[in-house]
């Protein structure tokens, strides 16, 4: 009992893209023109860095050229350097798209549903992810469904993940991107070529790897070994986000890497100088040793307080469980002002004055 | 049409205990029928949106036992937001208010709640077993409730479950007059638990063949509870660790040569590598081994364990053993059934993931493999055409490359003929997820060629609505299609609309698939609860049918749309 409901849908479907792609990029990059007109993908409007998107069933090869550089994908127009695309394109053009979306111009009705702006695949996605965390602002947000109704329904699980998991995308891109490329350039991928960031990006998908939420936790959470293991980064590095008053980011910290609190803490007081020296700006003239002096008092004196989050959710001082048990159980730390240290307090304050 | 009486009828019917076999015994006349709709005692409900208790009830007034599966496979993943459903209570609330003897109750990806536990607790005199696997919504509290109440309880298995613990004392809520114990498996309780009632409850359960403890319990405890049970079957360790050298290490040791029936070792939820030696002599007979929850164990450690392990049949293990240590099992254990291998490191660099090496060579050594699930960095088409080659009982056959698009490393190629080799020479595929690079030629291979497929997942594959069209006209086996992330849309979806009357469920989320569509489909199936999933806040503004639907999860059922859905699902 099949029922050819195809062709009502088709032609629809088709115009869908367009509209939707196009005014996806007439939102994003043209303020000026305010209604969802159906576009010809060939005649560009005032905005002539604007352009729909991939959609290639008109003529495939032309918009490559010329639209590829400038589209408005699920990433940002001009987050990939467009010469280098453009270029890579002109060579490589069935290569890049094939994986993905075959790019064949004239395809049969069927491939109406190649491309649009939102469904683009995972590694595109994700490269727009590493992308994106440079881009500006404004382009960010007008990526984000609010502003585009007709994006509404539709955010594509990966521009969730945009909205959703930016901030862990900070905290995660700098240490792991840096990490990641020597690795990463061996895995060329036919179709992009700042692929580079795809593998510290493939955190941010949300469910994959298919794995068991309760498995995950569980393997987050695991404490290690009470024996040691040798020196590299063995499974489950156990990361956990630092962050500081004042600070406008987060850190994250590999609680494996260290076997003590001492070394937490010099580690983390490098990691945090910059914030702190800044408060002080004028002091960075008067010599380093005076600025990590002052640094220690800082960190250690009555300026700040180091605490963590435990497995019930208390908040906790930090140094007052043996090692291991605290690897064990913190979720993640904060540097808190002592002033802020109300809680804790007493004993806080007591230690501070210990120590000064 | 009878020419025997009824009793006799039923009798032979005793002997058809496969519910497909009982489904199909029962079309066959309206005696038969009623007859052995009187005499089911097993009933599975694979969607429990499906079919009403009541319904159940009223057919089948002398079950026994029923499975009830709630929410789609996805959830497991995240992809299912709080509060879609899935809720048991209902079910527990119809089956208390009849009469039904319900013995064994298990549950799959549902909520539970304590209240329920409870009434079920108190419901059912001879309540047997209680089953629970990837389920939430309840606490320690309606556990106590189980431990208290059910008098008979013979069986209590805890899988992977989300347990609000309440660090109460329920293992002591036992009665002392409660010796019918066979299996107790709590493994999934993150809380403490009354050690001394543990040991006691194990004392006088003469009959308790499987056991498995959470990570609060510590090696000195698993010690006392082997000495009071040699005869368990199946054995999950807590938190193991402790040091070799030490004088509770030997005792371990002493007390675990005298546990000779262990065919089934798993737990390790701690573990100090080098006191593992500690069970090897009971690896010789060991068949199921699960070190999968096991951290920081090197490929090393777990060589050497698994070269005690000759008997194995199903190793479930993290991927940080290698592929060289792959390359130890394929040699050491020849009866393999079932492997898993999970990423240690989901989201790491993959310093300690396996290859497709590790498949190959597990292949080669162990010929009666059957059901596979991989995790590894990289899979090559030549690596699949082997394994196929070597390998071709594959009932169940799950390959998750971590990186879900990437193509064969040598050939830069997508993995469709891999693939494809895998369903043309596993005649008896059932089970099939995919990963890597993937074009809509392995779905035309899947639609040739994969007869028996009766679930199949996948994610970041294909090109086009060809794709899912072949699957559906191919595979006329298929019960549960998953798709997330590929570019099928209405012109797949509405092809051929009848087709999902005869399958349990179609989930497609992030695909192009459009409002309009799933519309349509509603609109001209009304045997399907088509539910469209929205977790934005713009539901005002949907009212275009052009707009992409983010969820879509379809299923048939007899008794229309669900009523306890939550605001952000639609059925249309």
């Amino acid at each position: 009992m099949s029922q050819p409901l195809l062709s009502a849908g088709e032609e629809e479907g088709r115009s869908d893209v367009t509209a939707l792609s196009s005014s996806l990029s007439m939102e994003s990059v043209c303020p000026n023109s305010s209604d969802f007109k159906e576009r010809n993908y060939m005649g560009l409007s005032d905005c002539s860095s604007v352009d729909s998107s991939k959609v290639s069933h008109v003529d495939g090869s032309k918009s490559r050229l010329n639209l590829k550089a400038t589209e408005l994908r699920l990433g940002l127009p001009g987050s990939q350097s467009p010469d280098r695309d453009s270029e890579l394109r002109l060579v490589s053009t069935e290569l890049d798209e094939k994986p993905l979306f075959p790019l064949h111009p004239l395809k049969d009705s069927l491939q109406k549903t190649v491309v649009s702006g939102n469904k683009r695949g995972f590694s595109d996605a994700m490269d727009e992810f590493s992308e994106g965390k440079y881009a500006n602002t404004e382009v960010n947000m007008l990526l984000s469904p609010r502003p585009s109704p007709n994006l509404g329904l539709k955010t594509g699980s990966v521009l969730e993940n945009l909205g959703s998991q930016e901030p862990k995308m900070k905290e995660i891109a700098p240490p792991k991107i840096m990490q990641e490329r020597p690795h990463a350039a061996k895995e060329t991928r036919p179709n992009h070529s700042s692929t580079n960031s795809a593998p510290a990006t493939k955190a941010q998908v949300v469910g994959w790897p298919p794995i068991r939420s309760f498995r995950k936790n569980s393997l987050a959470t695991v404490s290690k070994n009470v024996e040691e293991v040798d020196g590299k980064a063995g499974p489950g590095a156990l990361y956990v986000k630092v962050s500081m008053d004042g600070a406008p980011y987060l850190r994250k910290v590999d609680l494996k890497h260290y076997s003590a609190y001492q070394e937490l803490s010099s580690a983390l007081e490098k990691m945090f100088s910059c914030f702190t020296i800044g408060q002080y700006g004028s002091h960075g003239a008067l010599g380093r040793e005076i600025s990590e002096s002052k640094l220690k008092d800082l960190l250690h004196g009555s300026e700040y307080v180091l605490t963590y989050e435990d497995k019930d959710g208390d908040w906790m001082l930090v140094g007052d469980v043996p090692w291991e048990m605290f690897i064990y159980t913190c979720k993640r730390m904060r540097i808190m002002k002592s002033s802020d240290a109300i809680g804790l307090a007493p004993r806080a304050m007591e230690k501070c004055r210990n120590r000064n | 049409m009878n020419y025997f009486p009824d009793e006799v009828i039923e009798h032979i019917f005793d002997f058809v205990t496969k519910q497909r076999d009982r489904n199909a015994v029962s079309l066959v006349c309206k005696s038969w029928c009623r007859i052995e709709r009187f005499s089911r005692e097993r009933v599975v409900i694979g969607n429990c949106y499906a079919i009403s208790a009541e319904r159940v009830i009223a057919r089948f007034p002398g079950l026994k036992s029923l499975t009830l599966k709630g929410k789609p496979h996805f959830a497991d993943f995240n992809l299912v937001p709080q509060g879609w459903g899935g809720s048991v209570d209902p079910w527990i609330e119809a089956l208390a208010e009849s009469r039904v003897g319900l013995e064994e109750l298990r549950l799959k990806r549902m909520v539970v709640s304590d209240e329920c536990l409870d009434l079920l607790s108190r419901s059912f005199l001879n309540f047997k077993s209680l089953v629970l696997v990837s389920c939430e919504g309840f606490t320690t509290d309606g556990l106590a409730a189980i431990a208290a109440n059910c008098r008979f309880l013979r069986e209590l298995d805890l899988q992977e479950n989300e347990i609000d613990d309440h660090r109460g004392h329920w293992l002591s809520c036992f009665p002392d007059s409660c010796t019918s114990l066979v299996s107790l498996n709590f493994a999934c309780l993150k809380g403490e638990i009354n050690l001394a009632a543990l040991v006691r409850l194990v004392a006088r359960s003469p009959n308790l063949k499987v056991l498995r403890v959470n990570r609060a319990v510590p090696p000195d405890t698993l010690q006392k509870v082997l000495m009071q049970a040699p005869q368990l079957v199946d054995l999950g360790t807590g938190s193991y660790v402790l040091d070799p050298d030490s004088e509770s290490y030997s005792k371990l040791k002493a007390t675990i040569l005298k546990c000779k029936s262990i065919k089934s070792l798993s737990g390790f939820l701690e573990v100090a590598p080098r006191s593992l030696p500690a069970f090897y002599p009971i690896c010789l007979t060991l068949t199921s081994l699960n070190l999968s929850y096991a951290p920081g164990v090197h490929g090393s450690d777990l060589i050497k364990l698994i070269r005690q392990c000759g008997r194995l049949q199903r190793l479930w293990i993290l991927d940080c053993i290698g592929d060289k240590g792959l390359a130890v099992v394929a040699s050491t254990c020849k009866e393999l059934q079932e492997l898993r291998v999970f990423p240690s490191d989901p989201f790491g660099v993959g310093h300690a993931a396996v290859t497709e090496e590790g498949l190959v060579a597990i292949s080669a050594g162990c010929p009666k493999l059957h059901s596979l699930l991989y995790f590894c960095q990289q899979m090559t088409n030549a690596a699949l055409i082997t394994v196929a080659k070597n390998c071709p009982n594959f009932i169940r056959f799950r390959l998750c490359i971590l990186d879900p698009t990437k193509p064969d490393p040598v050939t830069m190629q997508p993995l469709d003929e891999g693939f494809g080799a895998i369903v043309q020479a596993c005649k008896k595929l059932r089970r099939l997820s995919m990963s890597g690079l993937l074009t809509d030629q392995v779905f035309l291979y899947i639609g040739m060629y994969a007869e028996q497929l009766e679930m199949l997942s996948i994610a970041f594959a294909g090109d086009s609505d060809k794709g899912m069209l072949y699957v559906l006209n191919g595979c006329k086996k298929m019960r549960k299609l998953e798709i997330r992330d590929s570019p099928f849309g209405d012109g797949a979806l509405l092809k051929d609309v009848g087709k999902y009357e005869t399958m349990r469920s179609l989930w497609m989320s992030s695909c192009e698939v459009t409002l309009g569509g799933c519309k349509t489909l509603a609109m001209n199936m009304p045997g399907l609860n088509v539910e469209i999933i929205n977790e934005n806040d713009q539901m005002e503004f949907i009212i275009d049918d052009e707009q992409k639907v983010e969820k879509m999860y379809v299923y048939r059922t007899l008794v229309g749309p669900r009523e306890d859905k939550p605001e952000f699902v639609w059925t249309l």
